[in-house]
């Protein structure tokens, strides 16, 4: 049975619009997508800016209300649960942060910050086995206990990522959200993190979703990858035959467009025209077609489903 | 466009109708028999009767609050129980007074605060900036009545540059304004400061500099527009203050403004006039701010997308 | 006075302070980098390597204080661009050196409309093309499409792509001899980024200037640089041809850098990082600036930094700054 089951799930925005045009527009950032995050997994999520990726992981665990479908964790149906209801359950998902300057508390010190996940959820029993939980799950992700008395800005971006995945692992979740960990990060480091992930999953059975925008990354990191382009899956799959072997255009040319540092594998480039279209107004039919250089007359019109194709593969495309 | 400016209306009645209702509450709570402050202390208790039924002061509260709220959709703020002259035709013949008062002292302080704000941020950190910081901080601390009385003393009485007090004429308002205008340059000084300092370390002023633009296109052209967009709020919302009338100011130079107006009917308890300045004054508020508001949309136009 | 063999920019071991409080601290530490009329030249590194510095410092675009010089020089066709009068340093900002940002959406002014902003700097350094038939010419040129009516848009109404496309319309206004691109594409996503860069290979080919690259990503220094020199804490550790730099890195941290980076279609179970974290400024250790992370340190490492120095690994000649770099 998968840990995290979304089906058809969508997530509008309402727009403010002036009186005499167009009542009711909304944002359609994510338009009925469906993925499955099974135990100790990671599901990756590749995308441009405005896909609806980073919408999609707020979503998956109620950060977000989603305006249709449905979300089930293990097994159980979180979409419509009251906030009180959701509470004792958030402690089996958590979320990392781009930015882990933004979601740390300045005024904090990193053993109030972890404690306090602690105390929301009662997993410390006195001042004490707090103290001493905080230090374990500091040396967990490579921080020094004596770190425990600091705050934030002592920290450089790469620690400060640590103790932000600390605070997560402190309510022992199975699944936790990573909203591009390690995009805001230095090159040098961003193996450091990413690596920690790896370590962690393998240690305690964590299951990740990773929405990044880095595809080598996701690659690297994921079991399986979904591709989202406005609001939608066009592409999913083992990470490695997708990055292998993409079948959807676009897959085809955000792959291409990834510089490589080695010039032995240099990729024949497929350059996409114009911009990511606004997901107020999406194209007719395939929201692809605009930009894809294969389009046909059937794309214009015909919404493209999201296919099975085989050997755990499924593509939204006509022409496959 | 259309939406928003109707919303806004909306809210400005919303808020009138609240300033009116408080108002009326605030004055029939206060102590004091109107009745017999306007029949004076010698008239005999029929009098003060025939005066009660005339003002309606018998009536329940309720009802006299419908009454009130109905006089004003009329736009009528009913008669000075002293002068017995129409309030609003009192208002109106001193805002020109006051009018005039406000846009000069405004001139004079955006004149000064302008070029200090723009060279104390170019410039932080030297002695003038320093001093600017200073004389800001101290000028806000100043009691008006008192830098007014000095002016006049100083000014006018010693040194005889300017009319003592009265108005018969633009001269007669420079002290005024002056008064008026040393309270609030520091503040502007210092607020086009922040703004400009902020401005002046952003993105496109780097890219404006990396293009060769000069000192003063990169401060002028570039910087400034950028720093006084927050200021047209702060600056609205104080035009509308100055409308609504400079009490000590005014009364220290015996201007005939809505100041005045609004002393003398406290000092007179003269109820109709005291709640037609403050409705004057909320009206001048809810107005500048639906100018203010239309305002933004010309001179930002990432608001006019909204 | 410059002739063929007068290179078009010539960094000479320039050191920098950044002067905070009483205590200066050293951003750029003899940085010594020569681009060549024409060339495309790729400077790359972390946060706090000096990177974007350098390039600042070309046309001395640090404000000061609290940057100050304390050494070194920097010529411009020969000519010193740290004895130019104000007056001289402002023609040649945007007129020899034309710059392009990180974040296009913060580097225009989002109160004045683009043409007008493009307008300027044709004004400043080519009057007599300062027009509007020429701004919409120069928008046509970076590709975009409706160039009569874009040129009335305010920043806010174009994508991110596009307004990086109207910085580089701008920079290219006055026809510069360098243009200096610092992190154009971080701040783009991927698919734009290959438009970015197509249209800056494309520019170079059809105008001849030069281009100088600052990234931290070494995927571009492949896709565009002829050479590449690699900084870390404000030296530069290592310069060489691009193509040979990539298929053979001498120095440890290059080395390190490009193996810590996963790449597409790769097989690797496990990335190898770099320990610890990128030295901040001020915080710099003593000896070779990458021992505390250099898995082939040795003692003599911590003890003194060693020189940027010409070696010969078969048959080419490279500059590397560790005399360790064969072992």
């Amino acid at each position: 049975m998968s840990l995290l089951s979304i089906r058809n799930l969508q997530v509008h925005f309402p727009v403010n619009q002036g009186i005499f045009s167009k009542a009711h527009q909304v944002v359609r950032a994510v338009d009925g997508v469906s993925l499955d995050v099974e135990p100790g997994e990671t599901l990756g999520l590749v995308g441009e800016s405005g896909c609806g990726k980073s919408t999609l992981g707020r979503a998956a665990i109620r950060l977000i209300a989603p305006t249709a479908g449905e979300i089930h964790f293990d097994g159980r149906d979180i979409t419509r649960l009251s906030s009180g209801d959701l509470r004792p359950l958030r402690r089996q998902f958590q979320m990392i942060f781009q930015d882990p300057y933004g979601s740390l508390n300045p005024r904090m010190t990193v053993e109030e910050i972890i404690g306090e996940a602690l105390d929301i959820h009662g997993l410390a029993a006195d001042a004490s086995a707090r103290h001493g939980r905080v230090a374990e799950l500091l040396s967990d992700v490579g921080l020094d206990a004596s770190h425990a008395n600091r705050y934030p800005h002592e920290f450089s971006g790469g620690q400060r990522q640590r103790i932000g995945i600390a605070r997560a692992l402190a309510v022992e979740p199975k699944l936790i959200v990573c909203d591009e960990p390690v995009s805001a990060l230095d090159v040098s480091v961003q193996a450091q993190i990413v690596n920690l992930l790896r370590d962690l999953q393998d240690r305690r059975g964590l299951a990740y979703l990773f929405i990044a925008h880095d595809l080598a990354v996701v690659e690297h990191i994921s079991r399986r990858v979904l591709v989202m382009y406005l609001g939608r899956v066009v592409e999913g799959g083992e990470a490695r035959e997708v990055c292998r072997a993409p079948k959807h255009p676009y897959t085809q040319a955000l792959l291409s467009a990834v510089p490589a540092v080695d010039p032995a594998t240099k990729r024949s480039r497929i350059v996409l025209t114009g911009d990511v279209p606004s997901p107020i107004n999406p194209p007719s039919g395939c929201p692809f077609h605009p930009r894809c250089p294969v389009a046909q007359a059937r794309c214009r019109t015909e919404v493209p489903v999201n296919r099975d194709i085989g050997n755990r593969r499924q593509v939204a495309c006509h022409l496959v | 466009m259309i939406k928003r400016l109707f919303t806004r209306l909306l809210w400005s009645v919303t808020t009138l109708m609240g300033t009116a209702v408080l108002t009326f509450l605030l004055i029939n709570v206060a102590p004091g028999d109107v009745a017999r402050v306007i029949a004076g202390p010698k008239a005999s208790p029929d009098v003060i009767k025939a005066i009660r039924a005339r003002y309606h002061l018998d009536e329940p509260l309720w009802k006299r609050l419908g009454f009130h709220l109905g006089q004003l959709a009329r736009g009528d703020l009913g008669h000075s129980f002293v002068t017995d002259q129409p309030v609003s035709e009192a208002i109106l013949s001193r805002l020109p007074t006051t009018a005039s008062l406000a846009s000069l002292a405004v001139c004079l302080w955006m004149f000064l605060a302008v070029p200090l704000g723009v060279y104390t941020a170019r410039h932080q950190g030297t002695w003038l900036d320093r001093s600017v910081l200073v004389a800001a901080t101290l000028t806000l601390s100043l009691p008006a009545f008192w830098l007014a009385r000095m002016l006049q003393y100083w000014m006018s009485y010693k040194l005889g540059w300017f009319p003592v007090a009265g108005f018969r004429g633009f001269w007669h308002l420079v002290l005024p304004a002056l008064t008026i205008a040393i309270l609030a340059v520091g503040y502007y000084a210092r607020l086009i400061h922040t703004n400009m300092v902020q401005v002046l370390d952003s993105a496109f002023i780097r890219a404006a500099r990396a293009r060769g633009a000069s000192e003063s296109a990169v401060l002028f052209r570039h910087a400034l527009p950028n720093a006084l967009i927050p200021v047209v709020t702060i600056l609205g919302m104080d035009i509308a203050f100055l409308l609504g009338g400079v009490m000590f100011t005014e009364n220290v130079f015996a201007l005939p403004g809505i100041g005045t107006l609004a002393v003398q009917s406290v000092f007179n308890l003269d109820v109709p006039v005291i709640m037609g300045t403050v409705m004057f004054s909320a009206l001048a508020i809810v107005i500048v701010n639906l100018i203010v508001d239309m305002l933004y949309s010309w001179i930002d136009p990432r608001v006019r997308a909204v | 006075m410059s002739t063929d063999t007068t290179p078009l920019l010539a960094i000479r071991d320039l050191r920098l302070d950044f002067v905070n409080g009483d205590r200066p601290l050293r951003a750029l530490d003899g940085v010594s980098l020569t681009v060549h009329a024409g060339e495309t030249v790729c400077l790359v590194g972390e946060s706090g390597s000096g990177k974007s510095v350098t390039a600042l410092s070309i046309t001395r675009l640090l404000p000061s204080p609290p940057a100050r010089v304390v050494g070194g020089s920097i010529l411009l066709q020969g000519r010193d661009v740290l004895q130019m009068a104000p007056r001289e340093l402002r023609s040649v900002r945007g007129g020899i050196v034309s710059y392009v940002f990180q974040d296009p959406s913060a580097s225009l002014n989002p109160v004045i409309r683009i043409g007008k902003q493009i307008l300027e700097t044709l004004e400043l350094h080519r009057p007599d093309a300062a027009n509007d038939a020429e701004v919409v010419q120069l928008l046509k040129l970076v590709g975009i499409p409706a160039p009569e009516s874009r040129a009335r848009d305010y920043a806010h109404q174009l994508s991110g792509g596009m307004q990086q496309r109207v910085m580089i319309a701008m920079a290219l206004a006055s026809r510069p001899k360098l243009l200096v691109a610092d992190e154009p594409t971080t701040a783009l996503d991927v698919t734009i980024q290959a438009q970015i860069l197509d249209l800056l290979r494309d520019l170079k080919q059809r105008t001849g200037m030069a281009i100088l690259l600052i990234t931290h990503n070494l995927g571009l220094v492949s896709e565009i640089a002829d050479r590449v020199a690699v900084m870390y804490a404000g030296q530069i550790v290592e310069e060489a041809p691009a193509r040979e730099l990539l298929a053979r890195p001498l120095h440890p941290y290059t080395r390190a850098l490009m193996d810590s980076v996963p790449e597409l279609g790769r097989d690797v179970t496990r990335l190898k990082a770099i320990a610890g974290n990128v030295p901040q400024l001020g915080a710099w250790p003593t000896g070779c600036r990458f021992h505390p992370r250099c898995p082939k340190a040795i003692a003599a490492c911590a003890q003194h930094n060693p020189e940027l120095s010409l070696v010969e690994p078969a048959g080419s000649s490279r500059l590397v700054r560790c005399p360790y770099w064969n072992s």
